[in-house]
């Protein structure tokens, strides 16, 4: 699944540290999420909605 | 610019190798107490230097790579507790196994329940690998645990399997089951470096 994690984060001036304190995740999970290595789970996926205050499907793109 | 994870990843000291000296380390403590070729309990423990070393450092670079990717979690925290009790506790045990050796006067009986007695250290290492696993509430940390639990398993039934059909095959190979063990925690190593080259 391909996402915007990346861009978004840049826009934001926020390292994958920053994301990942905001996430309550390890910045591992942040880099695996970005660079499409890991999909999230649905309860993760949300999560990374509301720090963005986008909808998921402005995040999580289909292949 | 700023540093990703993987540039911090590979700047990182890797635990993959040491766990791998370590199995090395017991393998060949192994191999030499049940050749006969190293009988003495002084010269024995000599063994130990690798052993305690390799352990040292499979802890130093842990403790450090998960400080510099900020993985040091509660449940990392927890799984450390327990392998050094575990792996203490076995190694005390060892020591006063090879304390009654040396002593010679303890009775059969005695000796023969502080040899069973690293079982149980080797029993909190092996739960302790395997609650991580439970307690990681990082789904990416947990996923890379379970890989690593599953490359384990494989390198233990494929050198089961190969010893087995060695032996069946009238090759001279130890009879010492408890080799099995060491194929785990190789196989553990193995999964950990790959999750560490991956990343």
């Amino acid at each position: 699944m391909k996402n915007r994690l990346k861009i978004l984060r840049a826009e934001r001036n926020w390292s994958q540290a920053d994301l990942a304190e905001r996430l309550e995740v390890s910045r591992q999970s942040v880099n695996a999420i970005e660079t499409e290595r890991h999909d999230p789970s649905l309860p993760l996926a949300f999560r990374i909605a509301e720090v963005f205050g986008l909808a998921i499907e402005e995040i999580f793109l289909r292949d | 610019m700023t540093e990703t994870t993987r540039d911090i990843a590979e700047r990182a000291p890797k635990t993959g190798p040491w766990i791998v000296g370590y199995v090395v380390s017991i393998g060949g403590a192994f191999t030499a107490a049940s050749s006969g070729v190293v009988s003495e309990p002084r010269t024995a423990m000599l063994f130990w230097i690798p052993i305690i070393a390799c352990t040292a450092m499979i802890i130093y670079t842990s403790w450090r790579r998960h400080r510099m990717l900020g993985s040091l979690s509660g449940a990392v925290r927890r799984f450390w507790r327990r392998m050094v009790l575990s792996a203490g506790f076995m190694f005390a045990s060892y020591c006063l196994l090879a304390f009654a050796q040396m002593v010679g006067n303890w009775s059969a009986d005695a000796i023969a329940f502080v040899a069973l007695l690293p079982i149980a250290g080797f029993a909190g290492m092996i739960w302790s690998v395997h609650q991580y696993a439970v307690d990681e509430n990082d789904e990416y940390l947990r996923a890379l645990s379970i890989r690593q639990l599953l490359i384990a398993s494989f390198v233990t039934l494929m050198l089961a399997l190969l010893w087995g059909g060695l032996a069946q095959a009238g090759l001279p190979v130890s009879n010492s089951i408890d080799l099995v063990i060491l194929f785990w925690f190789g196989g553990l190593g193995i999964g950990r470096l790959y999750n560490e080259l991956r990343l």
